[in-house]
This record gives structure tokens, sequence and C-alpha cells, in this order.
């Protein structure tokens, strides 16, 4: 397809530029927040931004709780920790799987489980 | 606005909901993946009539796809709202000031960065309140967002370039290219 290759060639040498730049700096990017993930032998679950559980990895466990549209399912097994069942339409946070640093997010139903410190009593209002 | 303009802004806006639901039918390959296909459209609308025509497009397309997908005022919509005005926006504004520096593709990229970074800050700013948890996804978000940036960039020029060998009226000096 000629078409195709002309298109292909008239990206200029900025478009170019642009893409490697940008992509330098996520890659960059990410190898830095890879630093920031927190890791601990404990997790806190928070919904709509209220702390309901700090959870011990050492300790096995399940913890049900009650989101804005349905009950999340949190697993915690051989100091790793997963959300094993969740309300939510796309299931992203389900996907995530087993997890032992960082955080798993669940938007819809307003979950936040994180590893390690998180949070320290200045949980923010949620608005919206 | 001209009755032309009007029939522009249907037909765009209809391709734009209909690649938004092609979209949704095909499995992103990783979790956090958004191809972004309608922004195919808004970018073609942008440079062969103008922000105005594109910005119609965009908000009819987030307001009809919300309402056929029961997401309306959720916290889907909002972040699509949200990115989708941003991206529009940004794109009119660097396609006025370096077109003559970037081809569709590059406008693309810029209008890729500004949706995922004005979604990132919104969920930020409404949903999550967890920056740690916002920074540790924001660059696979960014990266992600390169890659479908570029294809879609891509696809709009082919676009153009076909609808140019057609013989499709370009953008032409109307009352709608001077904003109020």
């Amino acid at each position: 397809m000629s078409l195709i290759r002309e298109t292909f060639r008239e990206i200029t040498i900025y478009d170019w530029i642009l893409f490697a730049a940008l992509t330098l700096f996520s890659i960059s990017g990410s190898f830095l927040v890879k630093g920031l993930a927190s890791t601990g032998d404990t997790a806190t679950v928070e919904v709509n931004g209220k702390l309901l559980y700090r959870l011990s990895l050492t300790e096995d466990r399940t913890v049900e709780v009650q989101g804005p549209i349905g009950v999340t399912r949190i697993e915690v097994r051989q100091g790793r920790i997963r959300i094993a069942d969740s309300p939510c339409p796309n299931k992203l946070c389900v996907r995530q799987g087993w997890t032992e640093r960082g955080a798993i997010i669940c938007l819809p139903n307003r979950v936040v489980v994180t590893i390690g410190g998180g949070a320290t009593g200045e949980v923010d209002a949620i608005s919206g | 606005m001209q009755s032309q303009d009007r029939l522009r802004i249907a037909i765009l806006a209809a391709y734009a909901i209909g690649l938004h639901g092609l979209e949704r039918m095909i499995p992103a390959p990783l979790p956090w993946m958004r191809f972004g296909f309608a922004n195919i459209i808004t970018l073609t609308a942008l440079i062969l009539y103008g922000l105005r025509v594109a910005m119609t497009i965009t908000l009819i397309r987030v307001l009809i796809v919300s309402l056929l997908t029961g997401s309306f005022l959720g916290p889907g919509f909002v972040l699509s709202l949200g990115g989708g005005v941003a991206s529009t926006l940004i794109m009119s504004g660097a396609y006025s000031l370096f077109s003559a520096l970037f081809s569709p593709v590059g406008i693309s990229l810029i209008g890729s960065m500004a949706h995922n970074l004005t979604q990132l800050t919104l969920a930020y700013l409404l949903f999550v309140r967890r920056m740690e948890a916002i920074l540790f996804i924001t660059p696979i978000i960014l990266l992600l967002g390169i890659i479908t940036g570029m294809i879609n960039g891509m696809a709009s020029g082919l676009l153009l370039k076909k609808l140019g060998e057609e013989g499709a009226s370009p953008r032409t000096e109307t009352a709608m290219d001077r904003e109020p």
C-alpha cells in the first residue's frame, strides 16, 4: 500500500524526537517509581477513603468489605495479598493478582489496598 | 453554525461512537490499556474543520457512549469527559502553534499525553487521593498512550490522505473557524 508508506514517510523528524523524548521520559519514570513502591508486612484496606483494616501479611486471612457497588473480597496468603473477587465491571483489580508491593486500587468500588505504611491517619476526604 | 457543519458533526460523531464501541469489544491486552480509536476522528475533524467541530464531536461521543453503557455521571464518565475535552483543546493548541513541525502523529502523541495526564489528575483529585498509587501507574499508562497515540496518529494521517485523494473539501474559511 503506497498510501501507508507515504503516510509513514510524512512523520516528521520532530514527531520522532517527541516520540523518543516521551518514551525515554516514561521509561525512566517507571524505574523512578519502582523505588517508591512501598513494601512491608502489613497492608491497609480502605473504602471510600476510610481505613477499615490493617492486615498482617504474615497471617493468612480473607476479609470482605462493602463498597458503593458491592462486596470486595481480599485475600492474604503467604506474605502476599490480592483482591479475589470484586463487583466492578472490568475487574482490573482482580486481574492484578497477587501483590507484595505497592497498591491495588479498585476505582469503581472505591477500594484501595496499600502495602506497607499506607494510611497513617491523614486520610483525605473523598469527594464526588 | 451552518447546516454543512451540522452534517459533518453528525457523521463524524457517529463514526467516533462506532469506533468507541468497536474498541470496547476488543479485549485489552493489558488491563489499563485503552486504544482511544475515537481520537482518530477527533484529530481528523480538528485538522479538517477546526476546534469547534472536533469539540462538539468529542462531547457528543462521551455523552452518547455514557448513556449507552449506563455510566453517565459515574467515575468513568467524569474521566472520559475530562480526558476528551483536555486532549481536544491541547491538540487544537498544538496544531495551531506547531503544525509546521508535527504531522498528525506528533499532534496525536501530544493529545494522548494530555488525555492520560488529565485522567490521572482527575482520578487523584476525585477518587483515589493516594499520590504514590497514582505515581506508580503513571509511567505505564503514559507508555501505552505513546504506542496508541502513534497508531492513532498514523491512522489519522492515512485518513486525511485518503480524504484528500477523494477530494473531500478541506478546511475552508467559514464563520465557524473564528472562535467567538
